[in-house]
């Protein structure tokens, strides 16, 4: 078998997923080793709502609390022919707590009866009016602030640099992440460490067949990876070189280990298997997944080390046909494929003994405009991001954005000023995360992970609270 | 015969009210995927839908408001010509212009339907008959032009299908539904398709000519103006250009202070009377001039103050 240079290069970025190419964050890696693993054993899994979710139509007011907050609501969602309004009896089923500063009964919207369920139990935390300054309208760039947790552009992920980081120390020879799609999530990327891309695992394996059609030449190919990576990884003289070989070690091992905890989790679960399929999505084959991997862990799998995933789950670029409360309509949809996808998963989880150790976050890349057009919503700024788990403190956390006081694009304003509407920056949810569920000091996550936007005048993020309380 | 057998199952399926429209190409492949819609268009062989607005028989709106709305799902893998056809599972499907990223076609119900596909059909499928529920595709009249005419509205939805390989072969449908609304019987009147000039303008010029993909919606956002529903008259009136020679000149977006139709760059840059350098493009970009009338009908506006409701005289014909 001959392999040039340059299809090597190519296939060990997709087998190895190494993320972020570059040796500067080896600096010391033993000093990173000693300090890792603060996730101990629990798990993080974060849900992309791809498209931008209607926050109104997500946590919707059902009264006005001190302010207006359900007549506003009413002036901006239209009923009859196209309209997206959200009754006060329609939300009858779903009513969560109320908006903090203003008292205002809040509900999720009908098709989050899982998340409803979930809140119920005390498992789930809303967190509000989550935003940035200076918000983007733009899909990508709105996106890019989002994942990397840096309005100003970064190209290592929120989560990535994490791993990255002194404090979580992973190593190329770990695999302490996994996505779940084609290619690595951006939230996950970094330069230190592999993370896995995983569709499904019953289907996952290192790509050899490309090169030949040859039956029984996999084992020679195996041999030639396994040889190649090796000779990297021994190398001192090229950090890059070396952690191609590390890196790719340790993904083609995985490969070959992972997709064991399909088969496992069949056996020891198939009536859990079976209610994920029964939901017929693909936000419930994608948990499905992550579930095997954590029942893989639970049960002891040598070389099965992931603690961090990421999913996404597309269609909230809701301009047309969002619909209300009906079940036809396309947000109805979506919610009910995400809050009974969760519904399952956590209670999968709590059968496991383990929904106490798995936190999930769910966020968008933006809100939606506040009035709506003919039969949907545009872009827009704030809207309302959840964790989840048994470890969460359920309740509804950060401020109803104020509908009665607009930007000039119709959309809600950011302010970190005290009162009833202060915002909650969206970098203020990871920094719980990060510091609560994480073990990262508030310090370090304020210097290295998440620096406030000091250089700007006031309005901005430049005091952060790390605190928010939805994690003990 | 075969052509007769094919009539007969459209027919029976069409029971329900949706007919199953293969959308053309080879019968061998056509199975692949298929739509689910009201055809009622040619009537010996319904695979088109056309419908007068506010036809209650097929506008789903049931109402006369400029537009028509027609329910559309998506099938795969069909069994609808199960002796002609019979298809391999389907790895890939698309909808034309159903991407938000600049496509100067996309449309917003294109990318609805092509939604549903991602979060309803599992791709990739072999399950028979697997459909999406259905999409309402707004197809707008035209118009009105001048006499309270109007003239019809089109939408055509394109579909690229891709069979799972088999024995080394992979196959191939491409289908399209045409979407007809017709004027409805009677004067195409503005005042009963619209609320007021402003609607109107929002409606039938910055909706179809100016808030599309990568201009001035919310993903392009062109000069910093977005001019979708909502949020078009917060962005134009009295607002200070972003284009520096505009602002220099004392132009407003929309001078609705001053009344003035001439000093407000919006119409400026509609009726191409651009005369110092620096002043960009005449718009609609990339389009034909809008019709004299339509620039009228701005100018109108403006001069009467730019008002958010009601009618402004001379706008409402």
């Amino acid at each position: 078998m001959s392999m040039t240079r340059r299809q090597f290069f190519a296939r060990s970025g997709v087998a190895a997923a190494g993320t972020l190419l570059g040796p500067g964050l080896f600096a010391s890696p033993l000093v990173g080793q000693a300090l890792a693993s603060t996730i101990g054993d629990r798990w993080l899994v974060v849900l992309f709502l791809d498209g931008g979710n209607d926050g109104l139509n997500t946590v919707t007011p059902v009264s006005d609390g001190s302010h207006s907050h359900r007549a506003d609501y009413d002036l901006n969602r239209g009923t009859g022919s196209g309209g997206i309004n959200l009754s006060i009896a329609e939300l009858a089923g779903t009513l969560v707590g109320n908006d903090p500063s203003t008292g205002a009964q809040l509900a999720l919207h009908p098709g989050l009866a899982g998340l409803k369920a979930l809140y119920d139990q005390g498992w789930l935390g809303v967190v509000q009016g989550c935003g940035y300054p200076a918000y983007s309208l733009s899909h990508e760039l709105a996106r890019m602030t989002w994942q990397t947790g840096n309005p100003q552009g970064e190209s290592a992920g929120w989560v990535g640099r994490h791993l990255a980081s002194s404090s979580g120390g992973y190593l190329p020879t770990d695999v302490p992440g996994v996505t779940i799609g084609q290619r690595v999530a951006p939230e996950l990327r970094q330069s230190a460490t592999s993370v896995l891309v995983v569709d499904q695992l019953e289907s996952f394996g290192f790509p050899y067949d490309d090169l030949s059609a040859a039956a029984g030449d996999i084992a020679a190919k195996r041999l030639a990876f396994n040889r190649l990576y090796s000779s990297w990884a021994a190398t001192d003289l090229q950090d890059t070189k070396r952690f191609l070989g590390e890196s790719g070690a340790a993904t083609l091992a995985s490969s070959e280990i992972y997709p064991q905890l399909h088969d496992l989790y069949l056996a020891n679960r198939p009536g859990w298997s079976e209610q994920y399929a029964a939901l017929d999505r693909s936000t419930a084959r994608g948990l499905r997944e992550i579930a095997k991997i954590i029942h893989g862990n639970q049960q002891g799998v040598a070389g099965v080390d992931a603690r961090f995933f990421q999913l996404t789950n597309g269609g909230y670029d809701t301009h047309s046909n969002q619909g209300g409360a009906n079940v036809d309509g396309q947000h109805y949809d979506l919610h009910r494929e995400v809050g009974d996808s969760l519904k399952v998963f956590y209670d999968d989880l709590a059968d496991m003994g383990l929904a106490d150790k798995v936190l999930t976050l769910v966020w968008s890349e933006f809100s939606r405009r506040i009035p709506q057009n003919q039969s949907g919503t545009d872009h827009g700024s704030q809207g309302p991001m959840f964790v989840i788990g048994e470890a969460v403190n359920g309740g509804i956390y950060g401020n109803h954005p104020n509908l009665a006081a607009l930007d000039d694009q119709e959309n809600t304003v950011y302010s970190q000023a005290p009162g009833l509407f202060r915002s909650t920056d969206f970098r203020d949810v990871y920094g719980t995360i990060l510091k609560h569920w994480l073990g990262m000091s508030g310090e370090l996550i304020a210097s290295e992970m998440l620096v406030p936007d000091v250089a700007h005048p006031g309005g901005y993020w430049t005091v952060p609270n790390f605190d928010l309380g939805f994690l003990p | 015969m075969r052509m007769a057998a094919a009539i007969l199952l459209v027919l029976l399926a069409g029971a329900s009210g949706a007919t199953t429209i293969p959308g053309g190409g080879s019968s061998r492949t056509d199975c692949l995927a298929t739509f689910q819609a009201a055809a009622n268009w040619p009537a010996s062989r319904p695979k088109a839908i056309r419908c007068a607005d506010g036809d209650p028989a097929c506008d789903g709106d049931g109402a006369v408001n400029g537009s028509c709305g027609f329910a559309v799902s998506v099938c795969v893998n069909s069994s609808y010509n199960a002796a002609r056809c019979i298809s391999p599972g389907v790895q890939f499907l698309e909808i034309d212009h159903a991407q938000d990223n600049g496509d100067p076609l996309f449309d917003p119900d294109f990318q609805a339907l092509e939604s549903r596909i991602g979060a309803q059909i599992d791709l990739p499928s072999s399950t028979p008959n697997d459909c999406t529920s259905a999409v309402t595709i707004h197809v707008p009249l035209d118009g009105p032009f001048p006499g309270s005419v109007c003239r019809q509205g089109k939408k055509q939805i394109r579909t690229t299908t891709l069979g799972l390989p088999l024995a080394g072969r992979q196959s191939r449908d491409t289908d399209k539904l045409d979407l007809t609304c017709l004027p409805p019987a009677g004067a195409c009147d503005p005042t009963l398709l619209f609320d007021g000039t402003f609607d109107r303008i929002e409606r039938q010029i910055f909706a179809r000519k100016c808030a599309t993909s990568g201009c001035h919606d919310s993903q392009g956002q062109a000069g910093g103006l977005l001019l979708e529903s909502g949020t078009s008259l917060s962005a134009l009136l009295d607002r200070v250009p972003t284009n520096g020679a505009a602002s220099a000149l004392g132009w407003r977006r929309v001078d609705g202070i001053g009344a003035n139709a001439e000093s407000s760059f919006l119409y400026r840059k509609l009726n191409d009377d651009l005369p110092a350098p620096g002043l960009g493009q005449a718009m609609p970009y990339g389009q034909r001039p809008l019709d004299g009338f339509l620039r009228d009908l701005v100018a109108l506006w403006i001069e009467a103050g730019a008002p958010a409701s009601g009618w402004v005289a001379g706008t409402d014909g």
